[in-house]
């Protein structure tokens, strides 16, 4: 076992299949030199050579184009988006090319890549660096997308996802890259895609949650437990395809709900939740289906305090779905 | 007042740092903006300007410890200041106090203008409607009823309907179940066979004696040893000396059926009514074999688990209605088997015995009910003498046992 960050357990994981595949490269805006403007990538380019680990230019549109043609060649390319709020002017090649191989061939090809990229507020990044738009990813058919929210998940579900042979999109919360370490295996290990983790049970609501938002759920579960209200945390994990399973035994149990996400909450994938858990567990349900979500404003850079769901707006929710 | 210096933000998204050199010594006088200290994180190293002017009294963190943004590293204070020995460094833990206007940004409301709703939990509707509860005419001091209301509402509905069948002259139970199907058992025997009853008294003094003796060795074995088991295999012992008795009458064919099997039903009360399993080929087994039998097949009719097999194909019946009391009975023919024995409460009685004394001795009365159809009274009352001697020699029963 060692001691890793978020970020130190991603440069592990791909420490770890560069050394195994030499199919695997990874690539991106200074992911090669300067290793990574949040440290992720450091040494790997010492480590495998301009070969494998290299920077691109600053061109989003041509770094996806390029991990396509590669995955399609029969590489496993991992590329890096510096930060998500950049993906868009490649939104084309993921819109329209990357989800769509598989069924565009008829099943005769598959786009296994892996398209990393850190997401989420609370950095003090303003308007392009703070964003969390996983939803509209997770609106396009043939895309995986992977949000951890710890280094054992970080490590295990990015090994999982460069030997998926889909395309992923895997979702870094910056805010908690640095925050804390725990121990961790040192060798090859997966987290499934596709399953949640209840990483705490209780009976009284249910909160689902991805991301640096599983945090501020913890920090608002302890003080909700000093009053005696327990509530079950469900970590996502994967956002799509989400565990339903997980969710709606949950939920069929505590019979009140509340889902948190950062991004703004017009159809966010709270909503999908939201829908979901009202389609198959209506009758289970015993108070309003609660969504803590961001604001429906572009991301604020003075008010960021605000605009993120913090433990006190969900202990308020809690409250509010358990009076009357 | 003394300044506590808290490490500062330094970078985005760094949350931790190093302390690489204080660059000041404790007592040391600091200039404003001055570095202060130098700091190591994952990003940069920094050194920190002093946002204070004055004395470095108090180093909190030594170099190479990793401090957390936001903890106290080092208290400054003014010059010939006095500190205090306690400075509380940490607000002690307490609930959450959430100020309104922080916390509470919620969206515009929106006013549904239809009044003349329920209002009530998705759960709490479909409880309702599969107990059939119109919520529209039960009024709540909640504004929203939750499932646990209509629950309430329920025991509540649930304790009226007792409360009046509590009140009623008579209660109506309908013939459902075991009941009804002893009902329709016991009619069908009483209908078909002449049912005769034969009543005798055993005196079974020794064999309650042995019994006690043999109680502890079945104990042992993890087994509650009853008179049952002897009644059983004494029984067998004479069944097959009159093979008549241990038969079926089919009224159909208008045929007796003597069996070879002995198949011994046992009467046992259950909170349902009253159930007969039987010991199948109680000729084959022991006497503690069939002792946990008995005790499995009871303990299966109180649960509710027995099985077809466990009540079908009975030869003969044994009612023991020993435990309740009472003189004797008569008891009703387990159809189409032509003979049931009852036997009942063993007392101390004073009897007469050869030498012309009286005795107290341990007795019982036995009584054979049998279909006069198939068994003359002759037959029925040299059955009850065999097995008698049988219960008051029990000896006997080792001489003939396999």
């Amino acid at each position: 076992m060692v001691k890793k960050n978020i970020a130190e357990a991603i440069r592990n994981a791909l420490d770890i299949m560069l050394s195994e595949d030499e199919r695997v490269l990874v690539f991106g805006e200074d992911v090669g030199k300067k290793g990574g403007v949040f440290t992720v990538t450091e040494g790997l380019q010492e480590k495998y050579g301009e070969q494998r680990v290299f920077d691109t230019p600053l061109d989003e549109n041509g770094i996806l184009g390029m991990a396509k043609g590669l995955a399609l060649y029969g590489l496993r390319p991992v590329a890096e988006i510096q930060f998500v709020d950049f993906i868009w002017p490649g939104f084309d090649v993921i819109m329209s090319d990357i989800s769509k191989e598989r069924f565009r061939s008829g099943g005769q090809f598959s786009c296994p890549l892996v398209i990393r990229a850190p997401y989420g507020g609370g950095v003090r990044g303003g308007l392009y660096h703070s964003q969390s738009p996983e939803a509209i990813f997770a609106h396009i058919p043939g895309l995986k997308i992977v949000i951890p929210s710890n280094p054992y998940d970080a490590k295990g579900l990015l090994i999982s996802a460069i030997e998926d042979e889909d395309p992923i999109i895997f979702l870094e919360p910056k805010k908690i890259y640095f925050a804390f370490r725990e121990e961790i295996p040192e060798e090859k290990y997966f987290v499934p895609i596709g399953k949640a983790k209840i990483l705490k049970e209780g009976k009284d609501i249910t909160l689902i949650s991805y991301g640096y938002m599983i945090h501020e759920c913890k920090k608002a579960i302890e003080e909700l437990e000093k009053e005696g209200i327990s509530c079950e945390l469900v970590d996502l994990r994967t956002i799509t395809p989400f565990d339903g399973e997980t969710i709606l035994n949950s939920v069929a149990k505590t019979g009140k709900v509340i889902i948190v996400v950062e991004a703004p909450k017009i159809n966010s994938f709270a909503s999908e939740l939201s829908a979901f858990i009202s389609e198959r567990a209506i009758y289970y349900i015993d108070a309003p289906i609660l969504r803590v979500t961001g604001w429906d404003t572009p991301f604020p850079y003075i008010l960021e305090h605000l605009y993120l769901p913090s433990y006190k707006r969900i202990i308020l929710k809690a409250k509010k779905i358990l009076e009357v | 007042m003394p300044f506590i210096l808290k490490l500062p933000e330094i970078a985005e998204s760094v949350v931790e740092g190093e302390i690489l050199k204080w660059l000041k010594k404790e007592g040391e006088y600091v200039k404003k903006n001055e570095p202060i200290v130098e700091i190591e994180t994952q990003k940069v190293t920094v050194e920190i300007p002093s946002p204070y002017e004055g004395i470095l009294y108090k180093i909190l963190e030594k170099e190479g410890n990793i401090v957390e943004v936001g903890k106290p590293i080092a208290i400054l204070t003014e010059e010939g200041e006095k500190v205090e020995e306690k400075i509380e460094l940490t607000s002690p833990p307490k609930l959450v106090e959430i100020k309104e206007k922080e916390e509470k940004i919620e969206a515009q409301e929106i006013e549904i203008k239809v009044k003349d709703k329920v209002l009530a939990s998705p759960s709490a509707r479909k409880l309702a409607r599969d107990y059939g509860i119109d919520l529209s005419k039960f009024s709540f001091e909640k504004k929203v009823i939750r499932k646990k209301d209509v629950l309430t509402i329920i025991e509540k509905i649930e304790k009226e309907k007792r409360t009046k069948e509590e009140k009623k002259e008579v209660e109506v139970i309908p013939l459902k179940g075991i009941r009804r199907e002893i009902a329709f058992r016991l009619r069908e025997s009483k209908a078909k066979a002449v049912h005769t009853l034969h009543v005798d008294e055993a005196d079974l003094t020794e064999l309650v004696k042995l019994r006690e003796k043999m109680k502890s060795l079945a104990q042992d074995q993890g087994v509650k040893l009853t008179f049952l088991p002897f009644v059983i295999k004494a029984s067998v012992y004479t069944l097959k000396r009159y093979p008549y008795v241990n038969a079926t009458f089919d009224d159909e064919k208008n045929e007796i059926i003597l069996h070879r099997s002995y198949n011994i039903g046992i009467a046992v009360a259950t909170d349902e009514g009253l159930v007969v399993p039987v010991i199948k080929k109680a000729d084959q087994k022991s006497l503690i074999e069939i002792a946990k039998e008995i005790s499995m097949l009871s303990d299966k009719a109180k649960k509710r688990e027995l099985t077809l097999e466990n009540v079908q194909g009975g030869t003969f019946s044994i009612t023991n209605i020993g435990s309740i009391g009472g003189l004797f009975s008569f008891p009703v023919i387990n159809y189409p088997q032509v003979a049931i024995l009852g036997f009942h409460s063993i007392k101390k009685r004073p009897v007469i015995n050869e030498r012309g004394e009286i005795a107290v001795r341990d007795m019982v009365y036995l009584s054979l009910s049998f279909d006069h159809r198939v068994l003359d009274g002759a037959i029925a009352a040299l059955f009850m003498k065999d097995l008698i001697n049988y219960l008051e020699k029990p000896e006997l029963l080792f001489l003939e046992s396999i």
